[in-house]
Formats: C-alpha cells, structure tokens, sequence
C-alpha cells in the first residue's frame, strides 16, 4: 500500500477569505470554489510532508475531536474532493515506486526523488526534493529537467539537450547543467517523468508551463562574507581581481607563482601566504604560459610586436639564434629554467631575462625530453635525452649510455 | 540551502547568477572552473580544495571544450577576428596561416598543443596569450590514443609503423617484450601514466621522443607473466 502526501497545488491557486469562508480561484480552470473553516484548514495542511492521518490528527486537535476514525473519514473524504477538483497533488516518495506502479495511474500523482550532487547547480542542490510528474514523448521538450533511471540504474534529475523521435523507442539524452560531456542516451521507457517543482527546505518552487526552471532562490538573510583560502595551485592569478577581494583572503598555501596587477598589488601584503614560490606583478597585457612550452623562431614572422612573456614553468627556445630572441621578447620573466640551444642564445636570453628560482642550460637541438617520473633502461638508443625531473636507472644497468648527452 | 559541489571536470559557471554563486560553500576536487567578468569577484569569496586552475572567459571569447583538430576544417566554421579560449587539447597537423589570421583574433589554451607543422604552431604562437599546458612536437599524422590505453600485441599491430601521440595512462600487457613494443612503436609522445614491468617501460620510453609524467613498475604482473 503507498503512502501519499498530498499537496496543495498553489501553483494554480489564488486564496482570499471572505468572512467565515474562503474563495478558491484555480486559474488553470478558471473555477472558483468556495471552503468553509475546516475544509480551508485542511488544505493549508496538504504541504507534500503530512500523510492524511497527520493532516487528520491535526484537524482533530485544532477542533477538539473525539471520534479519532470519523475524523479521518472525513479528511480522506475532503482530500478526494479536493484531488478530483485539480487542488490537490499526490505526493509519493521515489522509494514506492514499484507499489505506485501498481496502484496508482492517476493524472495528480507526483513522485519525490531526493537530488543527490550538484550536477545541476544552481537550479537544483543536494538534499533538494524535486516532483516529478510522469511525463509521455509528447510531455518532453529540449530544457526539461526531468529524472530518468540511467544505464547503470541510479534515479538521475539532468536537463533534455536532444530528442531522437525517430527511434524506436525514442532516445532522450540529457545532460547536468555544470557537466560538459552529455549522458548516454536513453529510451523513453527509462524516463520516470518531468520535475515539476523543487522543495527547497520544505517550501516548493513550482517550474511554470514552458519554462525550464523554477524561480531562483531568494537570498539568505544570514548570508555572510566568507574567506576563501587557496591551495596547492600553480599558479594564481589575481590580475583581475578587485582589492577588496585579496584583502578578504584568508590564506595562500603551496602555490608556485601569485600573480597580482599594478592596481593590485599593494593589497598582497594582507594576505597570509606561505609556501608560495613568486609572486609577479604584470599587466593583463602580459602573456602568462606555465608547463614546458616550447617556442620556435617560426613564429616570429607572425608577431606583430616582440613579446612580453611571463612563463612558470620551463621555456625551450629551440633552434633560436641570438638575434632572433632579442628580437621576439620585450619582456621575458621565467619562474624555473630556461633552455636554448647554444651559447650565443644563452648571452641573449640572459641580456632580456629576468630568471626566477632556475637558470639557462644549452640542450641539443634536437633531443628526446622526458619530464615528471621517467625510468633509463638499456634500450635506449635515441639521444641526446634531456630528462627534467625523477630519472632512475632500471634493473640490471650498470653503466649510462655515452648517448646520454645530458642528465639534468 | 548552501552546497559544496566536488569531483567534477569542468564546472561551467559562466552564466550562474552572483546570489547562486554565494550560496556555494566549497569547490572540491574540480580540474578547471570556468568563471565570467561578472560573477568572478563573487566566486573568489567562495573556499575551494584541489581545484586544479579557474579561467575567466569574457563575454566576446569563444570558448571551444574538448580534443580539437586545428586545421582549416575547424578555422572555416568559425567567424572571423573570433577571441578563441580552448579547454582541451589542440592537435595541429598544419593549416592556413592566411584563413587562422583571418578567423583568429586571439587564443587562450587550457591543455596540450601538439603540432607537426611548425610553421602553422608559428602563427598560432603568435596569436596565443595563455597557455597552460604542454606545448609538443610530434610526428606529422600520428595515431592519437586519447584516454587510458591498454598496450596489446594487437594494438601494437593495428599501428602499422604510424607514429603515436597518447595522452593517458598506458598500461602494458606482460605478455609483450621489449622487442615487441621498440619494433612496433616507431615513435611516441606521450603524457600521462606508464605502468606495466619495468623492462616495458623502459621499452617504452626508449622510443618516446617526448614523454611527461610517471611510471608504475608492477612486478606481481611481470613475476606472473614470466611464470606463464
């Protein structure tokens, strides 16, 4: 047997009292229906969280009732009234599913799923409530939210992005809105229904006719300032950044390179950083490139001015010579090392370089690179490697290859 | 009602509103968030836990997510002077240079670039204000191995002697032999993960002209194999 929370469907409903008496307008039906005290009362407790009997053990100790059986009659009696007339919904939860199946078909029934994740945030949070009304092809539309089982057989609440009529049976796919990667498609079949509405901390949020979402929240009045902390980043860059928003950080911790703007940077002394390789104040103007770019004299002839160039990380300036590299940098500001490939185009890069924590080492031109966590074995036979980072020596190799030409 | 939100990709929050964004009370564990000019103010008040990079696109950028091919095919269906920010990797085979100044006005990168033409990544270099990635040469035409890959003899001889560019782990099956994958693998970039016996790997890296990241030696797999 299912349990059913019946819900006022206020959606539709305009209430106004008048003396003893309450006036019902549904502007879906355009009828109006006329309540007394009682029957007002009931209603007012059909909010999808009370069963009958609780609305009933209400009703019997605001009016004092003695006869407990009589007075459920009655609300049960009063809530069919209600349902056939379009004021009520039937709430069941999700877990009834499969009784709901059997005994219940009618057009008021909407299921509750609790969301769990934050797939479709804002619209939906975790430990939302979200109705859902069971919903036909013809129901559907692309930018319904609607709950579906998905192949691996979990409820999913995600938005329509396509519908595939054509097939047999028709494919829905949706898709979270703060996901990028579309769901798997799936048949009609597997489509519980449409959200109609959202229960946000008890209150509903109903989701109106051609529109895809409810209404956004209201505010929290209690909403205060936080302080947000920042860890474990390569690089940070605050350039864009009002004052006020450094001034509000609480910490930096363990990021390789802080980068602030000329209007800016006097607020970094605010902050509580450690762990925190460089900081570098540049205009947004500045190119910013971290990892290990390798740039090349080719796109000199596409430059429409010499760089300026802040990289975290480290530059290869391969098969540049020293004229081209003067000629390619205005400003060149390097967090790690920076790698050329001769002598020459060392003095140059030194001339223009401001070079934080690293150097500048001359590699082959040509060269095998391996960066991060990398193993030497005796197969190597392609060289001169340049290794950055962990190198170990494998099993069994007792001597390095001549054709190492730099371990580094 | 405030939400942490954790363990997902890309969080797209352009066009969320700055009350919703207020109402965040932690970002954990997400690669890249995506912010506006208009609500990234809002978001630096929000706390956040291993988030990887966060990256403001404006409102005249075009943002483009996941592995892209750059060739004239891509640049043709873009408008002209379009201010390009990429959230993926970019794979350059070579293009017009004319038909990339004419459609390109600017580019942000958030990923790899792998290029085989040079003079093509020269006016993309040109062009490029962020990077944050990898940028690699490889081989021109190489089979792209995206996402985690299991290294058979049959993979092996789908290659056909092609070049390889594999961005993911790569796990080798233990039945294969040095020999096997130098003879099979004319040559290799790669990011991302090595695991398998340590004899493999080293196989492995002997013909990967670029390679970045780590290896996992699994000896119980390689003592099983030798058994068998």
């Amino acid at each position: 047997m299912t349990t059913y929370y019946p819900l006022c469907a206020l959606e539709n409903l305009q209430v106004e009292e008048a003396g003893a008496e309450v006036i019902v307008f549904d502007s879906k039906t355009k009828v109006f229906h006329l309540l007394n005290t009682t029957a007002h009362s009931i209603l007012k407790a059909c909010n999808g969280l009370n069963t009958i009997t609780d609305i009933a053990a209400n009703i019997s100790n605001s009016f004092e009732a003695e006869d407990f059986d009589s007075v459920v009659a009655d609300v049960t009696e009063t809530i069919k009234s209600f349902e056939s007339k379009g004021l009520l919904w039937s709430v069941a939860d999700e877990a009834q599913l499969p009784s709901i199946e059997a005994d219940h078909a009618n057009n008021s029934l909407l299921i509750a799923f609790t969301v769990t994740g934050s797939s479709m945030f804002p619209v939906l949070l975790s430990e939302d409530r979200v109705l859902v009304k069971r919903s036909s092809l013809e129901d559907l539309n692309i930018g319904d939210i609607i709950v579906l089982l998905d192949l691996s057989g979990k409820h999913i609440a995600h938005r329509i992005i396509s519908i595939d009529a054509d097939s047999t049976p028709a494919q829905i796919t949706t898709k979270g809105d703060v996901h990028h990667a579309p769901d798997s498609p799936v048949g009609i079949d597997r489509v519980v229904g449409k959200v109609v509405a959202v229960l946000h901390e008890g209150e509903p949020s109903w989701i109106k006719e051609h529109e895809s979402s409810p209404r956004p929240r209201q505010s929290p009045e209690d909403k205060q300032i936080r302080k947000p902390s920042y860890k474990g980043l390569k690089v940070l860059d605050l350039r864009e950044v009002s004052v006020e928003s450094i001034q509000n950080i609480e910490s930096v911790d363990e990021v390789s390179l802080v980068l602030l703007s000329p209007e800016n940077a006097h607020a970094w002394s605010s902050v509580t950083a450690t762990n925190v390789g460089s900081t570098y104040t540049a205009p947004k103007e500045y190119r910013v490139y971290t990892g290990q770019p390798e740039l090349l004299p080719e796109m000199l002839e596409f430059l429409a001015e010499p760089l300026r160039l802040i990289v975290s990380g480290q530059l290869f300036l391969t098969g540049f010579d020293p004229q081209q590299i003067l000629a390619s940098f205005k400003e060149l500001i390097v967090i790690g090392g920076v790698y050329v490939s001769s002598a020459e185009a060392k003095s140059a890069v030194e001339s223009i370089a401001n070079i934080i924590g690293g150097g500048i080492s001359i590699v082959p031109q040509e060269h095998i690179r391996w960066l991060g966590e990398s193993i030497l074995g005796p197969e190597i036979q392609k060289a001169p490697l340049v290794a950055i980072g962990k190198l170990a020596v494998a099993t069994g190799l007792r001597e390095i290859p001549q054709c190492l030409a730099l371990f580094r | 009602m405030e939400t942490i939100i954790r363990d997902v990709p890309i969080l797209d929050l352009r066009k969320v509103s700055i009350d919703a964004i207020s109402r965040i009370k932690s970002v954990e564990n997400v690669k890249t968030i995506v912010l506006s000019p208009d609500n990234v103010e809002a978001f630096m008040k929000v706390p956040r836990v291993e988030v990887r990079s966060h990256l403001i696109v404006h409102p005249d950028e075009s943002l483009f997510i996941g592995q892209i091919e750059f060739n004239d095919s891509f640049l043709s269906q873009i408008p002209e002077n379009t201010k390009v920010v990429i959230l993926g990797h970019l794979l350059i085979d070579g293009f017009s240079t004319s038909l990339f100044n004419e459609r390109v006005q600017s580019l942000k990168q958030y990923g790899q670039i792998f290029y085989s033409d040079k003079r093509s990544v020269g006016a993309l270099l040109a062009r490029l204000e962020r990077l944050q990635g990898q940028l690699l040469t490889m081989k021109p035409n190489a089979v792209r191995w995206i996402g985690a890959v299991s290294l058979t003899a049959s993979r092996l001889a789908g290659l056909a002697g092609q070049p390889v560019i594999s961005i993911g782990p790569i796990n080798i099956d233990p039945s294969l032999t040095p020999e096997d994958i130098k003879s099979g693998i004319s040559s290799m970039v790669h990011i991302g993960d090595i695991s398998g016996p340590e004899e493999s790997i080293c196989a492995l890296l002997s013909v990967c002209d670029r390679h970045l990241g780590t290896y996992t030696i699994k000896a119980e797999v390689a003592q099983r194999a030798a058994v068998a």
